[in-house]
C-alpha cells in the first residue's frame, strides 16, 4: 500500500516537474499505480467520467458561459463607470477603480483569469497614461481579480461544495461574501499609502448624479449575481439551475437590451467559454480518479494521522494545512487542488473543530494566491501577456500585494466570524 | 507563455521556396504546397468539426436545464431524461473539448525545468511529454473501448439508451487526440516548421 502510495506521488511529481502538463500528469500517475496494484484499467476511466458526471458540477460551465455572455456585452465598462463615480475621487483613484470594479465583477465572472483579462485590458493601459507605472497597475489587477473566486457566485465555491460532500453552497456563498470585500478594502489600504507615496493622481471628482446614472447602466448585469446568490440562498433553485437561468438572462440583456453586440458574435462567446471549460472540465476527471486512488491507498488516512500527531493545537493546524495549500496551490490548477486536497484536509480541520465552511473560504483565498504565484499561475500569465511585463518583474512586483493577501488569509483563518457571520445570520 | 506546439500559420520553408518556384513558371503550382494545403484543410474540418459539437453541447446543457427549472415552476413537471441527458452533454463537452486545448496548447503546465536546464534538454524533454500523451490517448482508445463493451448492458434509466452511448465518449476522444498528435507530428517533421 505505502509503496503503491509512493509511485502514485512520485510518478505525478515526476511528470509535473518534466512539464507534462498536469492533466495527462494525474492520469499517466493513475494509471502506472493501477498497473502495479493489479485492479482494472477500466476503473480510471470509470471514475474520470463519473468525476464529471456530477450534477452540481454543470454549474460550473454555465457560470463560465454566463460571465463571457456578460464580458463580451460590455459590462464590463459599465462597471469600470460605477467603480470610477464610486471611488474615483480617491487618492491613487483609478487603482482603487481598478479594485473595485473586480469586486463588481468578480461577482459576474467567478473567475480570476476572466476578471483580469476583461478589467485589465481596459484599465492597465489607462492608468499608465495617467502615469502608474506598468508594474503596479498589472499586480493591482492580478491581486483584485481573486476577490472574484471569494465573491459569489464563484464556479471554484461549487467544487469545493462537491469535494467537501455536498456541502450548502448558499451558506458557502454567503460566506466568501465579507471575506472578498474585506480582501478588496486591504488592497485598496496598501494602494492608498503607495500612491500617496508615489504621488499617484486622483481621477474624478466625486459627483452623485454621475454615481446614480453609472449605477442606473451597470444595474441589469449586476441582476445577474442577484439572480443566482438570492436564488440559491433563497432555496429557490439548486445553484446549476441558478447558473442555467443566468446564462439565458445574460443572453437576453445582451443581444436584445444592451445590444452593444450583434447576435453573430455568440459563437465566438461559446467559444471563449469552451476554451475555459476544456481545461478544467477534463483535469476534474483526471483529478477524481487520481483521488479515488490516493483514497483507495488510504493516502488521506496517513496524512490525517502525521499532521495530527504533530499537534492537535487548532492554530497549529491550520497553520500546517495553510503552508501545505499554498505550496499546492503554486504548483497546481485551482480546480485540481480543491478536488484532491478537500477529502485529505477536510478531516483533518472538522477533528480539530473548523467549520467545513470556514475552511472552505480559508482554501478559497489560499489556492486563489496561488493563481497568481509562479510557476502554475494562470492569472500571472494572463497580466503578463496583457501588459507585456516579463513573469520575473511581474513576481517580484507582487511580492508586497503577496504579503497583504497572506495577511488577509491569516485574518480569515484566525477569526472564524469574518467568514461565518453572514451564513449563520441568514442561513442557520 | 507561449506553447512550444504553436500552431499559428506561419509560411514554412517550403512553401516559401514553393512560392519562389512559381513566381518563377507561374503555370506550374508546386505539388508539395497543395499537398500541405490540402492535409491542412483536412486537419482544419476535424478541429472545426470538434469546435461545433462543443458549442451545440454547451447550449444544449443550458437549455435542457433551463427547460428542467420551468418545467417545475410553471407546469409542475420535471422530465426524467433532464438531469441524464444534461450530464450526457457535459461528459461528451468535457472530454471533446478537452482535444482543443491539446491541440492549443492550453492545458497548465509546471514551467520549472525551462529555468534550469538547457533548451537542448528541453528539447528532448518535450519529446517524451510528447510521448507521454500518446500512451495515455493508446490507453484512453483501449480502456474506453472495453468499457463501452462492458456497459452495453446498462441503461441509463432517464434517457432509456445504453450506458455504451456515454461511454462511447472516451474512445471517439482518443480517436480526435490521435488526429491531432498527427497533425502535430505533420506540422513539425514533414512541414518542418519550428
Amino acid at each position: 500500500m505505502t509503496i503503491a502510495a509512493i509511485i502514485l506521488i512520485g510518478t505525478f511529481f515526476f511528470s509535473i516537474l518534466i512539464e507534462v502538463p498536469i492533466v495527462y500528469a494525474l492520469g499517466i500517475s493513475s494509471i502506472i499505480t493501477t498497473i502495479y496494484l493489479g485492479l482494472p484499467l477500466e476503473t480510471i476511466v470509470q471514475n474520470m467520467v463519473k468525476g464529471i458526471n456530477v450534477f452540481a458540477l454543470l454549474a460550473v460551465p454555465f457560470f463560465i458561459l454566463a460571465g463571457e455572455i456578460m464580458g463580451a456585452g460590455g459590462i464590463a465598462t459599465k462597471l469600470i463607470n460605477l467603480a470610477r463615480a464610486l471611488v474615483g475621487w480617491m487618492r491613487g483613484g483609478l487603482a482603487m477603480v481598478n479594485i473595485l470594479a473586480s469586486t463588481f465583477f468578480g461577482g459576474i465572472s467567478g473567475s480570476s483569469t476572466a476578471d483580469t483579462s476583461a478589467l485589465g485590458s481596459i484599465l492597465i493601459p489607462s492608468m499608465k497614461k495617467e502615469g502608474y507605472d506598468g508594474e503596479f497597475s498589472t499586480s493591482i489587477t492580478m491581486a483584485s481579480s481573486v476577490q472574484a473566486i471569494l465573491i459569489p457566485p464563484s464556479h471554484n465555491v461549487i467544487i469545493y461544495s462537491f469535494a467537501a460532500g455536498g456541502l450548502s453552497v448558499g451558506r458557502l456563498f454567503l460566506g466568501g461574501l465579507v471575506p472578498g470585500v474585506l480582501l478588496g478594502i486591504a488592497l485598496m489600504i496598501y494602494t492608498y499609502f503607495i500612491s500617496v507615496k508615489r504621488n499617484y493622481p486622483v481621477s474624478d471628482k466625486f459627483d452623485f448624479k454621475k454615481a446614480i446614472i453609472s449605477f442606473g447602466d451597470a444595474f441589469l448585469g449586476l441582476v445577474t449575481v442577484l439572480i443566482v446568490v438570492v436564488g440559491v440562498v433563497g432555496g429557490i433553485f439548486t445553484a446549476t439551475e441558478a447558473a442555467a437561468a443566468a446564462c439565458v438572462y445574460a443572453f437576453i440583456i445582451t443581444f436584445f437590451v444592451y445590444r452593444e453586440i450583434s447576435i453573430k458574435e455568440f459563437p465566438g462567446i461559446l467559444m471563449k467559454a469552451i476554451k475555459t471549460t476544456s481545461i478544467i472540465m477534463v483535469l476534474i476527471g483526471t483529478s477524481s480518479a487520481f483521488g479515488w486512488l490516493l483514497a483507495y491507498l488510504r493516502g488521506p488516512k496517513l496524512i490525517y494521522d502525521i499532521i495530527l500527531g504533530v499537534s492537535t493545537n487548532k492554530a497549529v493546524v491550520l497553520l500546517i494545512i495553510n503552508i501545505i495549500l499554498l505550496f499546492l496551490g503554486m504548483i497546481m490548477d485551482m480546480s485540481a487542488d480543491i478536488l484532491i486536497s478537500t477529502p485529505v484536509f477536510l478531516p483533518i480541520a472538522m477533528a480539530v473543530g473548523i467549520d467545513p465552511i470556514h475552511f472552505g473560504i480559508i482554501m478559497m483565498l489560499n489556492l486563489g494566491i496561488g493563481l497568481i504565484t509562479p510557476p502554475v499561475g494562470p492569472t500571472l500569465f494572463i497580466g503578463s501577456s496583457i501588459s507585456g511585463i516579463s513573469i520575473e518583474k511581474l513576481s517580484m512586483s507582487m511580492i508586497p500585494l503577496f504579503i497583504v493577501m497572506v495577511v488577509t488569509l491569516i485574518f480569515i483563518t484566525y477569526i472564524p466570524g469574518i467568514v461565518m457571520l453572514l451564513p449563520n445570520l441568514l442561513i442557520p | 507563455m507561449v506553447d512550444k506546439f504553436d500552431l499559428e500559420e506561419k509560411p514554412s520553408k517550403n512553401a516559401i521556396k514553393c512560392k519562389q518556384k512559381n513566381e518563377k513558371q507561374s503555370t506550374q503550382p508546386c505539388i508539395k504546397t497543395r499537398l500541405d494545403k490540402g492535409v491542412k484543410s483536412g486537419f482544419n474540418i476535424v478541429t472545426r468539426i470538434i469546435e461545433v459539437s462543443c458549442q451545440v453541447l454547451l447550449v444544449t446543457q443550458v437549455i435542457i436545464v433551463f427547460y428542467v427549472v420551468l418545467g417545475r415552476y410553471l407546469f409542475h413537471n420535471t422530465p426524467a431524461w433532464g438531469e441524464e441527458s444534461a450530464l450526457f452533454c457535459m461528459v461528451w463537452l468535457a472530454l471533446l473539448s478537452s482535444v482543443l486545448a491539446f491541440k492549443e496548447g492550453r492545458h497548465l503546465k509546471m514551467r520549472v525545468a525551462d529555468y534550469f536546464l538547457p533548451s537542448k534538454v528541453i528539447k528532448y524533454l518535450e519529446i517524451i511529454v510528447f510521448a507521454g500523451v500518446i500512451i495515455f490517448s493508446i490507453f484512453l482508445l483501449l480502456t474506453g473501448i472495453s468499457i463501452t463493451k462492458l456497459t452495453a448492458g446498462n441503461t441509463m434509466t432517464g434517457m432509456r439508451i445504453k450506458s455504451s452511448w456515454l461511454y462511447l465518449s472516451v474512445p471517439v476522444t482518443s480517436v480526435a487526440m490521435f488526429l491531432v498528435i498527427i497533425e502535430k507530428i505533420y506540422l513539425r517533421i514533414v512541414v518542418g516548421k519550428e
